[in-house]
């Protein structure tokens, strides 16, 4: 395309009137062809089930080919309305289309209904969906502390309790594994290392409207009557479960495939795209902890979704993958589910810990301690994690001469982990610290996430493991690591960034308000989730002992405070960027990275000239540092 | 061409290097991804082998034909290594490599579906068949999405013989790049191939020979 062509508008441009834009390939029609293709999938696999499978149909009054199939054409529908199918078959007819036209022709709110190639058009559709899914599984989670006021069963029956319980795990656990990496890493990455874009921009629009596509397949759980298996499906509960299991199938395989395919790209991206003088040792210690999570992905989300594929196959085409009566086997799910599961769990701490060793520096003016130091922590994190995955089997009856071997593995994984804790603490050492709302949030993250380090170390000792197993106390342990990980250093994120990727400023006094009252409801929320633990309250079981209630009704006051605390923040960020807007300075943190270099808003191309970076990542403290020179293109984003 | 920076002359160029690298880099990421897709069955195979519940690993007779199987694999092999072989050569060579590779694969897994309908077991006939009717029935869903790509690089090749390429670049105004993302796909293409193809003859000792 010509330089002429490239800036010309086209037949979708913003001139159009508003019912043109709207025909064409955007999400109305993603929605239709969606629609439509559940329909014809379900007729298709209405048709076809054989025989053998009618006495299930009939008995159970479910088709599971027919939902299976019902998704699968859905989705395909959905991702051909966005416009997904245009490349694909312009290849086929080995055309070689550019971006260009893309970019060019849309503007305005539209584009962020559609498929787009800008990276951070993509971002801001992450920020906002991820957001939504997030919301969603919050509302699980008071739902889940109402239930729980009373030792009885007193809202929800037992199987709804489940759902929700499931419902609330996987949207958590399988829509914020992009949480980070979907709006920061796409926004941040390409800048950070002096590229215009992702390697395969359209490759990057895909993962995020999967990753939609899997939250609303998720909900429809509610309409098939749900599952009770919780975020990790185990069998042999799945395979007897209702079609609402098939559900949470489609939701994590297309999870899966999202992050399959985010971490490629962002892989690809930072190996090759790197701008002159962005060597390995001068790469942002942000873009390290996104690398090694986007080979977590890349390895990790496959098993998944092939372990997927099996119990999908169990349930269509009569397989026997986990029928222990037809020599299968219930444990060979959990095996397979775990080693995807304990990267996972990497997926969604390493970010955290790339986003506070990156403001850390910014926020006690300090050059980041131990460079090199977290990069091994974060490289060595990836590789131990999958070693360790038979620690959520101590219980299990695995061969005892195995424990040790995980019990072992477990324990190592804490030492390049705490070369990360070090790394933060060494930069807090004698620095000038700015107490901040990102700071903040920096700081909580290094309490809580200590709380949920040393709990993982009980939990990977066996005899340890064995007495607190599904108890409250693993969900402590973990809402620690997550939340108190990566959501905070999450928010700490979203201070930090949104008002350059927004290009408006955020009320710092609400921030405070949101800060304090998230960290002191979280702690009073989860703390005492260990005690119950130990006091022998079960996970997934929507009753308990009465002598409980006390505790119990502390932590769901808490949490509904926690859930204000919430609230509060999107106040803040409607408020902030939708009425007030008022616009943020170029550089208020007076950071040295090179985002903050560029204007505000970003430009569409990010930079007329390549930038050449020549320096320290984190020159604080060095007067004469230079700053990396970029020539920011011209026009606005 | 994934070329999505700017055209406008006032912005300067991406390196050329960056996008063929670029895809190069992304066909060893898959292979590196449907190792481990794949690492699944095998587990899966092993595990319930080794466990055995109720001696029901195989339920009756369940040994697949290697009749059958050996042409599968056999056809996905001769096809990767005509089309690795190739890939270095000028483009009119490897042309007739990648219809090769095509028809190969297209072959293979009409075969594929050919064996499900002579089986003497089914689907529940036990561990063992569960991981057959998996592994060999994602293989072929594979093998076709691995077809698309390789269709791709032919039907580029299509083009460059009619020199498409050149005037393109000529009507745009822009230097081409275009023969090196080509190399570059087929380059990739080829060696993702040539690894899916001796994953295939892996699946095929496992479930065949062993």
């Amino acid at each position: 395309m010509s330089a002429a062509a490239a800036t010309s508008p086209g037949p979708m441009s913003a001139r159009a009137p508003l019912w043109r834009r709207l025909i064409g390939f955007n999400l109305l029609t993603g929605i239709a062809l969606g629609v439509g293709g559940w329909f014809l999938g379900h007729w298709i696999g209405s048709e076809i089930h054989g025989e053998s499978l009618a006495y299930f149909a009939e008995t159970a009054g479910e088709n599971d080919i027919a939902i299976m199939l019902g998704y699968l054409l859905g989705v395909i529908g959905f991702l051909i309305g966005l416009g997904f199918a245009v490349y694909p078959v312009q290849r086929l007819l080995g055309r070689q289309p550019t971006l260009a036209e893309r970019e060019s022709h849309e503007h305005g709110l539209l584009r962020y209904f559609s498929l787009s190639t800008d990276h951070k058009v993509v971002a801001k559709q992450y920020m906002v969906g991820v957001g939504f899914f997030f919301f969603i599984g919050g509302l699980n989670a008071m739902a889940i502390r109402t239930e729980l006021l009373q030792p009885n069963t007193h809202v929800f029956g037992a199987n709804q309790y489940l759902t929700l319980v499931g419902m609330h795990g996987s949207m958590m656990m399988g829509i914020f594994t992009s949480g980070v990496l979907g709006p920061f890493a796409n926004w941040l990455v390409p800048i950070m290392i002096g590229s215009r874009r992702m390697a395969f921009p359209r490759i990057e629009s895909l993962t995020f409207w999967l990753l939609m596509a899997a939250g609303v397949v998720l909900i429809t759980t509610i309409f098939f009557g749900g599952f009770q298996t919780g975020w990790t499906g185990y069998q042999p509960l799945g395979d007897q479960g209702t079609a609402g299991y098939d559900a949470y199938i489609g939701f994590f395989a297309l999870v899966g495939i999202s992050m399959t395919l985010l971490g490629f790209n962002l892989i690809v991206t930072i190996v090759t795209m790197r701008a002159p003088g962005m060597i390995w040792s001068r790469l942002p210690i942000f873009v390290w902890s996104v690398l090694a999570t986007a080979g977590l992905m890349v390895l990790a989300a496959p098993t998944l979704i092939a372990t997927l594929l099996m119990a999908a196959m169990d349930r269509t085409v009569q397989t026997a993958f986990f029928i222990p009566g037809q020599g299968g086997s219930p444990y060979l799910f959990q095996n397979l589910f775990w080693v995807f599961g304990h990267p996972e769990v990497y997926v969604l701490a390493l970010p955290g810990f790339g986003i506070v060793l990156e403001l850390l520096p910014v926020f006690t003016r300090k050059p980041l301690w131990g460079y090199r130091l977290a990069v091994a922590g974060m490289l060595g994190v990836g590789i131990l994690s999958f070693f360790v995955w038979q620690h959520h089997l101590f219980v299990s009856g695995l061969n005892a001469d195995l424990r040790p071997f995980f019990s072992l593995s477990t324990e190592l994984i804490s030492i390049p982990t705490g070369f990360i804790y070090l790394c933060a603490l060494g930069t807090l050492w004698r620095g000038r610290i700015r107490f901040t709302v990102p700071m903040l949030f920096c700081l909580a993250w290094a309490f809580n996430f200590l709380w949920g380090g040393v709990s993982g170390i009980f939990l990977s000792d066996v005899p340890s493991d064995v007495t607190t197993h599904g108890s409250f106390f693993v969900m402590a342990h973990f809402h620690y690591t997550i939340m108190g990980g990566l959501i905070f250093a999450f928010f700490a994120a979203i201070y930090y960034w949104v008002p350059k990727m927004y290009g408006y400023k955020l009320s710092e006094r609400l921030g405070k308000w949101h800060f304090w009252i998230m960290f002191l409801a979280f702690n009073s929320t989860f703390a005492p989730l260990f005690a119950l633990g130990f006091l022998g309250m079960p996970r997934r079981v929507v009753t308990y002992a009465t002598n409980l209630q006390g505790l119990n009704d502390w932590v769901s006051a808490s949490a509904y405070v926690l859930g204000l605390s919430l609230l509060l923040f999107l106040a803040n960020a409607v408020w902030s960027l939708v009425f007030k807007r008022e616009p943020a300075a170029r550089n208020p943190w007076q950071s040295k990275s090179i985002e903050w270099q560029l204007p505000t808003p970003v430009p569409l191309h990010d930079f007329e000239q390549l930038p050449v970076f020549d320096g320290d990542p984190y020159p604080y403290g060095e007067e004469r540092a230079p700053l990396p020179a970029v020539a920011p293109a011209g026009e606005g984003a | 061409m994934e070329a999505s920076a700017p055209l406008d002359a006032r912005f300067q160029a991406e390196p050329p290097d960056w996008q063929p690298h670029a895809i190069r880099l992304g066909g060893r990421l898959l292979c590196g991804s449907i190792t481990f897709f794949f690492l699944a069955f095998l587990f899966a195979y092993f595990y319930l082998l080794a466990l055995n519940t109720n001696g029901h690993f195989r339920i009756g007779s369940t040994q697949p034909p290697v009749g059958l199987g050996t042409p599968i694999a056999g056809l996905m092999l001769i096809g990767a290594i005509v089309y690795r072989l190739a890939a270095r050569r000028p483009f009119a060579d490897v042309l007739p490599a990648g219809i090769v590779a095509l028809v190969c694969t297209l072959a293979a897994v009409a075969l594929q579906f050919y064996e499900y309908t002579t089986l003497s077991f089914g689907a529940a006939s036990g561990g063992y068949a569960a991981v057959f009717f998996g592994w060999t029935a994602c293989y072929a869903v594979l093998a076709l999405i691995g077809a698309f790509w390789i269709e791709i690089q032919v039907a580029s090749l299509v083009r460059w013989r009619a020199g498409a390429s050149e005037r393109r670049s000529r009507r745009e105004g822009v230097p081409s790049d275009d023969d090196e993302l080509l190399r570059a796909g087929i380059e990739a293409s080829s060696f993702y191939w040539a690894y899916f193809a001796a994953i295939g003859a892996i699946a095929f000792i496992v479930l065949y020979l062993v």
